[in-house]
């Protein structure tokens, strides 16, 4: 029996397709953990017709031509527990590792992170850290970018015209890499960053060479920060030199006061977060 | 409307569901399985934990059809009449339970830790139950239970 608003498509053409038929008022879900939590608060007859992204075969890990792709509806357990993540991508481990609790890990996809795109989104933090890409299938083809051009676009563009992530694409860390994930939560179980601090930085010869530091839970977006890089490139990291990261730093943001956290709060944390990553370099 | 076929502690159905509708609708109110509460239905209490295809998930956060083919154990599938779980015992012998309303939840996740690992630390085990409220017991009791548990199981030779 085909439903009229519930499909379940086995390929990715006819899942694009229906995304892109306005007249259904097509909704993607595929763990439902983002998407479940709106239809329960609402109780009323839904408009929407779902569409399950879950039979796609997009639930992969695996590495290809020196990058490790992982599948957009890969559970985030699964990409906590993958021993190729863990070895390539700790950072990526550690965040996902670390989101909700372990029976919506279960469930909830790292695409779904992403595409929902929460203030809290660790996994869009975490990505952007890693200066991921996301592979996007649309009905015209193929669409890449960065994870962090993808997060800063509205909501509606992002996967307009029946748009669906299929997989982001990471380049493993290398020998001369340090990473890390630092996030600030309420308790440890089930609740959601009030800041997270996440680097990936090169090291050559005792000087810091490149460094992507990214605080998340600030703003709308998480923030690449341009001082930071500014002022460690070329650089061996000292505590002097941390200290100007951090003040600096926090002149580069202008943090949201939300239901988790004050402005005031978030400041303070973020340099203690900063202080705690930046040291890992050393 | 939308045909769902499941399999719920070892019995097959076949139903028309609201395409919409959380598993733990489907599950209380056209199933008559109750074990499963209805708690924040935001999926931060856990007392509706179920395990689906061998994975620990919260029912309200399911939507039903996504499991369209799934094999499902609520709490009622755990141990059997007259036959407690040693979860079960070990929960009423330890008082890990007051008023009651977690205890669903506590002993699916408690029941899945198990599952994949027999003999997990207090650390483990919190980390499993991480995702689990309780107002009354302050989690101590239940931790014990667990652990208890474990011990019984691996003295039965791992039967579940």
């Amino acid at each position: 029996m085909q439903n009229q608003d519930f499909f379940a498509p086995a390929d990715l053409e006819q899942a694009c397709a229906l995304l892109a038929d306005e007249a259904i008022k097509p909704l993607a879900i595929a763990g439902g953990t983002d998407v479940m939590v709106r239809f329960n608060r609402h109780r009323r007859r839904r408009q929407e017709t779902l569409v399950y992204l879950g039979k796609l075969g997009l639930d992969y890990i695996r590495e290809e031509n020196g990058e490790v792709l992982v599948g957009a509806c890969a559970p985030l357990s699964e990409v906590a527990a993958s021993a190729l993540v863990r070895e390539k991508l700790p950072l990526l481990a550690k965040a996902c590792g670390e989101m909700a609790s372990p029976a919506v890990r279960n469930a909830g996809t790292l695409g779904g992170n992403v595409v929902n795109n929460a203030r809290h989104a660790d996994g869009v933090a975490a990505l952007i850290a890693l200066d991921a890409e996301v592979v996007i299938a649309t009905t015209r083809g193929e669409r890449v970018m960065t994870v962090a051009d993808f997060a800063a676009l509205p909501k509606s563009e992002t996967l307009a015209g029946g748009g669906v992530v299929r997989h982001f694409a990471i380049a493993p860390l290398l020998a001369n890499e340090k990473w890390a994930w630092e996030k600030l939560r309420q308790r440890k179980g089930e609740s959601r960053s009030v800041v997270s601090v996440s680097m990936r930085a090169s090291i050559d010869g005792g000087k810091c060479s490149v460094l992507r530091l990214v605080v998340g839970c600030m703003a709308a977006n998480p923030f690449v920060s341009q001082a930071a890089a500014e002022l460690m490139t070329g650089q061996a990291p000292s505590e002097e030199l941390i200290e100007l990261v951090v003040q600096a730093l926090l002149t580069e943001c202008d943090p949201v006061s939300d239901a988790r956290a004050s402005a005031w709060y978030r400041q303070k944390a973020t340099a203690a977060l900063v202080r705690r990553v930046l040291s890992q370099m050393v | 409307m939308a045909l769902l076929e499941i399999k719920v502690n070892g019995r097959e159905h076949r139903l028309e569901v609201d395409p919409a509708a959380n598993l733990l609708t489907v599950l209380r109110e056209q199933l008559f399985i109750t074990g499963p509460k209805v708690g924040c239905e935001t999926g931060d209490c856990g007392t509706c934990n179920v395990i689906i295809d061998g994975k620990l998930r919260r029912a309200c956060l399911t939507n039903a059809m996504t499991v369209n083919g799934s094999a499902i154990i609520t709490v009622e599938g755990v141990g059997g009449k007259g036959a407690m779980h040693p979860l079960q015992m070990q929960f009423y012998e330890n008082y890990a339970s007051q008023c009651g309303f977690c205890t669903p939840g506590m002993i699916m996740a408690s029941k899945a830790l198990l599952d994949s690992n027999p003999a997990p630390d207090d650390v483990q085990i919190k980390e499993a139950l991480s995702g689990n409220l309780c107002r009354c017991t302050g989690y101590i009791n239940i931790i014990k239970a667990v652990k208890a548990a474990a011990k019984d199981l691996s003295a039965k030779g791992g039967e579940r």
